[in-house]
């Protein structure tokens, strides 16, 4: 049974719990059809012609042809709706990519049913339901989304790094610190080979977050040089990582740039007027409220 | 959030500068042939192997029509003779559909290839484009996949012209691939200067379905076409709806969408808005990212804003 959610985003519209995408998932697992299974459509024409060459009734002279319309019909109509799937589950992640978080989650969610024969799909609709969960704030559903794909995919490949360390930015989201500590160090090694890509900006920021939750301030300062080239491959998003360094510098002022008392905060400053040209205020205030001391020094 | 946005301006319109002529720093080696597994494009080959696919099917067809009419004449339709002549033709119908079937089942291994082993690729695709019949529609999509092997290279014109020549053909069951290959002729074009073609591909564009990674591959010709035919106004319409969508880019990609945008608000004397952007390039790209983009993958002389601190 699939878990209710709400026809259409509205204003309280209200995204899945860890315990409903939980049982979403554990109703609709991939499960691909067995090779025998694919080819029952190829053994019925074969049945049929062998049963017309057996009998001598007049009537069993159409039966090939009946095998063959049958086959063709049958391949076409499979085709025809892997490719309508394919299409749908597109669509879907191009609605997230435009960040239409609620309107892409409640289409992936209807569609997880429909790509079960398809594990490629599915993995992708579960990918996307946990993105958009993530981004919208609900970490500890977006948890069971990562939790699950890492269960089910090979580890060491590129993809499954990436998940993880989602999963370890959600975890830090979700207050979960021993849990994120533990994931952001199994990752130290496996994130290595990915130098200068997403994924090893993915993990700095990662790493980032976890000093500010923590409140070791101190030492994200100490690690700040290279921070902009590291974080260059998240794009606008490195503004979330420019900003928590706007924080650190702001509860642990570096003594060397920030000597002018009637100037205080310059680092500061300047690490959230990089932040703020990549990314509004509001933004990043939403992700980390934690932020919000910092407007003050616009 | 929409995606569409205005078709380009036609090059022979009063642009409102001269036209940037970035050849002396691009990377165009279409004349430096490597060591190929395929001689360099000739469309009287493609026009030959596409008769020769179409020879062989259509013979079929006529051995097969010829063949019921025999069957039917000389009343052999129940006869084992006559059975046994059903199976063998269908057989050969298969067998012949098979050759395609099979070829289009290495595509897509191909297709992950020419991304880290051109080489590799293109040894495949030689071996592939042998094999006939082939239905025209997999000769076309090998063509397609050779365009990309010879784009890779930095063959601009060799790829140009396969896409060409990939164009002027029905495409069939693979027509969902015009508008990828309409892109890559006019990048193609774009890298060979060659911006009045580069107009019409992406006037065709616009006349075609597209995904949203298609549209903004297109957002970053248009505007490199803009940028390179100095139609800077052009550029800079809807500037904050193309940085939204450029946003949804790689970061390199994104930043280098941003140093064009830079150009053009620089040489219309909007500075503040050229400063806004070359600070957000620079935090997008590195140094290194931004030269190599400009100078050899876009092939744009970037114009920086004037420094406000002299």
């Amino acid at each position: 049974m699939t878990a209710p959610m709400p026809a259409k985003p509205t204003p309280r519209f209200e995204p899945p719990t860890p315990e409903q995408f939980d049982e979403h998932l554990r109703n609709y697992p991939a499960n691909p059809p067995s090779k025998w299974q694919a080819r029952a459509p190829l053994f019925v024409a074969v049945a049929l012609i062998v049963v017309s060459l057996l009998t001598a009734d007049p009537l069993s002279g159409l039966l090939p042809w009946v095998a063959l319309a049958w086959l063709f019909g049958h391949t076409s109509f499979r085709t025809r709706r892997a490719f309508a799937i394919e299409t749908q589950v597109r669509r879907t992640q191009e609605i997230a990519m435009l960040r239409r978080y609620p309107e892409a989650l409640r289409r992936g969610w209807r569609q997880l049913p429909k790509t079960v024969p398809a594990p490629m799909l599915h993995g992708q609709t579960v990918a996307m339901i946990a993105h958009c969960l993530d981004t919208m704030g609900c970490y500890d559903a977006a948890i069971v989304g990562y939790d699950y794909l890492l269960e089910h995919l090979p580890p060491g490949q590129p993809i499954t790094v990436h998940l993880g360390v989602s999963r370890a930015a959600a975890a830090l989201g979700a207050e979960r610190l021993s849990d994120a500590d533990d994931s952001i160090r199994r990752l130290r090694g496996p994130v290595e080979p990915f130098e200068n890509s997403p994924i090893s900006a993915a993990y700095r920021l990662a790493k980032l977050t976890q000093q500010v939750r923590t409140h070791h301030f101190a030492e994200g300062v100490e690690e700040s040089q290279g921070l902009v080239e590291a974080l260059r491959p998240l794009g606008v998003e490195a503004g979330y990582g420019h900003a928590l360094m706007a924080l650190c510098h702001y509860h642990c002022p570096a003594p060397a740039l920030d000597i002018d008392p009637n100037a205080p905060h310059q680092s500061a400053k300047s690490w959230w007027d990089q932040a703020t040209l990549l990314l509004p205020p509001g933004s990043l205030l939403h992700r980390f409220p934690e932020l919000a001391p910092l407007t003050e020094l616009t | 959030m929409n995606h569409e946005e205005q078709p380009p301006n036609d090059p022979t319109d009063g642009s409102d500068q001269d036209i940037t002529n970035p050849s002396d720093d691009r990377d165009i080696s279409v004349d430096q042939t490597p060591t190929s597994a395929l001689p360099p494009f000739s469309p009287q080959r493609f026009d030959n192997e596409l008769w020769i696919d179409m020879a062989i099917r259509r013979a079929l067809v006529v051995v097969v029509i010829v063949a019921a009419v025999c069957l039917i004449a000389f009343e052999l339709t129940s006869s084992p003779v006559g059975l046994a002549a059903v199976i063998g033709l269908t057989i050969g119908w298969i067998g012949i559909n098979t050759i395609s079937a099979n070829v289009w089942r290495t595509i897509p291994p191909i297709t992950a290839m020419i991304g880290h082993n051109p080489a590799a690729a293109e040894s495949e695709l030689a071996q592939q484009l042998k094999r006939r019949p082939l239905m025209r529609w997999v000769r076309l999509m090998l063509y397609h996949r050779l365009a990309s092997v010879r784009h890779r290279q930095h063959r601009f014109h060799e790829s140009a012209a396969i896409c060409q020549a990939v164009l002027s053909q029905p495409l069939g069951p693979a027509r969902k691939q015009r508008g990828p290959i309409l892109l890559m002729l006019t990048e193609a074009r774009l890298h060979c200067n060659d911006l009045a073609g580069a107009y019409t591909a992406l006037l065709e564009l616009h006349t075609e379905p597209q995904t949203l990674v298609e549209s903004l591959q297109r957002l970053t010709l248009q505007t490199r076409y803009e940028v390179l035919a100095g139609h800077d106004r052009a550029a800079l319409i809807g500037v904050k709806q193309k940085l939204l969508l450029s946003e949804l880019m790689p970061a390199e990609h994104c930043g280098a969408m941003h140093a064009m945008l830079t150009t053009s608000a620089t040489r219309t004397g909007q500075l503040e808005l050229a400063d806004w952007l070359w600070r957000r390039s620079n935090l997008l790209c590195s140094p290194e990212q931004l030269q190599h983009l400009v100078n050899k993958s876009f092939a744009i002389a970037v114009v920086a804003p004037p420094d406000p601190n002299g």
